[in-house]
């Protein structure tokens, strides 16, 4: 069953000044499918479009073109929405809030019942080990902590597709452990995990098959079953398609 | 879904201390009652409640326009915007629970102030309560019902603390000066700038318009179909500024 689908999809980025306009390519014709159960990694460099992607997948943007679909609902739409969680990149969380406070709050605006609301949370906390530190601000949090409450947000409502973006940037060795370990765990829940990043040693260690985007258009996708030697190979394909031949050389 | 990111509101501006500006209160009104001491009681009395007043109208109008120029534009630069609107929330929903949670914060912030103005009234002098105080705090908070659309509408409009917070005060001042504009487009013969006044009086709100203690008869009676006028005026203003915003904000990518 196809969870995500992406069809011809374009977005043209464009910037008004005072008296032009400039564009920019976020997306351009592209198309992909992702089966359900199936963690798919975005590869690209920065401004690749990597983000743009997901953010059309979520409704966040609107395509000029083309049409983005969640279980076969058409984005943006409601029913889109409850099959979603969302951990974009480095969000800076309240503060001033706990974690439960701040995972309960979520779970009330995704329309999770009160009455299973607290057993939820319980659960969640669990699965990103945070539940000694429920009660701690999130200003007494570190950066690998914080990621993880952003995964327990992004959980809250059980959603069957989970959009998670440079999910491992800027964390330290055992931040990247513990994210891996957290995805991995995802997986054998079934749950459909799109990851958009650029460090292809970490893609290798969790995904099924990678979508590789050069400058807003979706160069190839590799499935990682059918390399030999996942990270050389896959460092090769990447780098042949984003470097220029001579440069390559 | 509204009570929820109300109630995020409320939580967050507490916690962000916005009742700091108490304690600011507080400071200046025990420091008038000192410096007006020497006055006779009904002398001290007046000019305290008249201070009184206008702090909590200037501290309340600044945290209300600061509070609400934030609430949508913090949350982009946060990030945290695009957990919330990837939600099964609607947009409106969002933006009335935020504009909610303000009104809250400001009306708890005024009540707590009115409080203090009240003991330190009856502390300083024989003071007696008059309505007059009452409903010169209902126009208070019915002109900040207003001003808070207005300045969130304008941060949606803007995208710039700066600016909207700029635009909420010169709607917020010339909205004490109608009558007065008024007057002036029947004066003026120049049609532009004739056409230009009377816009400006039917667009910013009229704060004149809400001056209920003005409106009070002797004996201290405040008749029910002004207030209901009042109050209609507010919400139907309110209402079509939020409507605008939204307009606005169901259009944002982000």
């Amino acid at each position: 069953m196809l969870a995500v689908k992406i069809e011809n999809v374009t977005k043209i980025y464009k910037k008004r000044y005072l008296l032009k306009t400039k564009q920019s390519i976020g997306v351009k014709d592209l198309n992909l499918e992702i089966n359900e159960g199936e963690t798919f990694g975005l590869l690209g460099l920065n401004g690749a479009g990597k983000t743009t992607t997901i953010k059309l997948l979520l409704g966040l943007l609107r395509p000029d073109s083309g049409n983005c679909f969640i279980y076969g609902h058409k984005v943006p739409a409601r029913a889109a929405s409850d099959l979603v969680g969302y951990l974009p990149e480095s969000p800076y969380f309240y503060r001033y809030l706990t974690a439960q406070e701040i995972i309960d709050f979520y779970g009330k605006v995704s329309g999770v019942p009160d009455r299973v609301r607290g057993e939820k949370i319980e659960e969640i906390l669990e699965l990103v080990n945070l539940t000694a530190n429920r009660h701690k601000r999130l200003s007494e949090f570190s950066k690998g902590m914080l990621q993880r409450v952003g995964i327990a947000q992004a959980l809250i409502h059980d959603p069957k597709v989970l959009f998670f973006d440079e999910l491992i940037t800027g964390l330290d060795p055992v931040g990247i452990t513990e994210m891996r370990a957290l995805i991995l765990r995802l997986k054998e829940r079934k749950k459909t995990i799109i990851l958009s990043s650029h460090i292809i040693s970490e893609v290798v260690k969790v995904c099924d098959r990678v979508g590789i985007i050069v400058e807003g258009k979706l160069a190839r996708i590799v499935n990682l079953a059918d390399l030999t030697s996942k990270g050389d190979e896959l460092e090769q394909i990447f780098l042949k398609l984003v470097m220029p031949a001579e440069v390559a050389a | 879904m509204i009570l929820p990111i109300a109630e995020y509101t409320v939580k967050e501006n507490i916690r962000g201390k916005i009742f700091y500006i108490l304690l600011m209160f507080i400071l200046v009104m025990v420091g008038a009652a000192l410096v007006f001491s020497s006055l006779s009681p009904d002398t001290e009395a007046r000019v305290i409640t008249d201070i009184g007043l206008a702090c909590i109208e200037l501290f309340s109008f600044m945290a209300g326009i600061f509070a609400a120029v934030n609430l949508v534009l913090q949350e982009i630069e946060n990030r945290t915007i695009y957990l919330l609107m990837t939600r099964p929330l609607h947009r409106w929903e969002y933006i009335l629970g935020r504009y909610l949670g303000v009104l809250v914060i400001l009306f708890i912030n005024i009540l707590l102030m009115l409080s203090v103005l009240v003991l330190l009234l009856k502390f300083a002098s024989n003071w007696q309560w008059d309505a007059m105080l009452f409903w010169s705090v209902i126009t208070i908070f019915f002109k900040l019902i207003i001003i808070v659309s207005v300045a969130l509408t304008a941060s949606l409009v803007f995208t710039s603390t700066v600016t909207a917070i700029a635009f909420s005060f010169m709607v917020w001042i010339i909205g004490h000066f109608s009558n007065e504009l008024r007057i002036l487009s029947d004066k003026v013969t120049a049609p532009v700038t004739k056409v230009f006044l009377s816009a400006l009086y039917y667009l910013v709100p009229n704060f004149q318009y809400l001056n209920l203690k003005d409106k009070l008869y002797i004996p201290e009676v405040m008749p029910m179909h002004i207030i209901a006028l009042v109050l209609l005026y507010s919400l139907v203003y309110t209402a079509i500024v939020l409507f605008i915003g939204n307009l606005l904000f169901s259009r944002k990518e982000f």
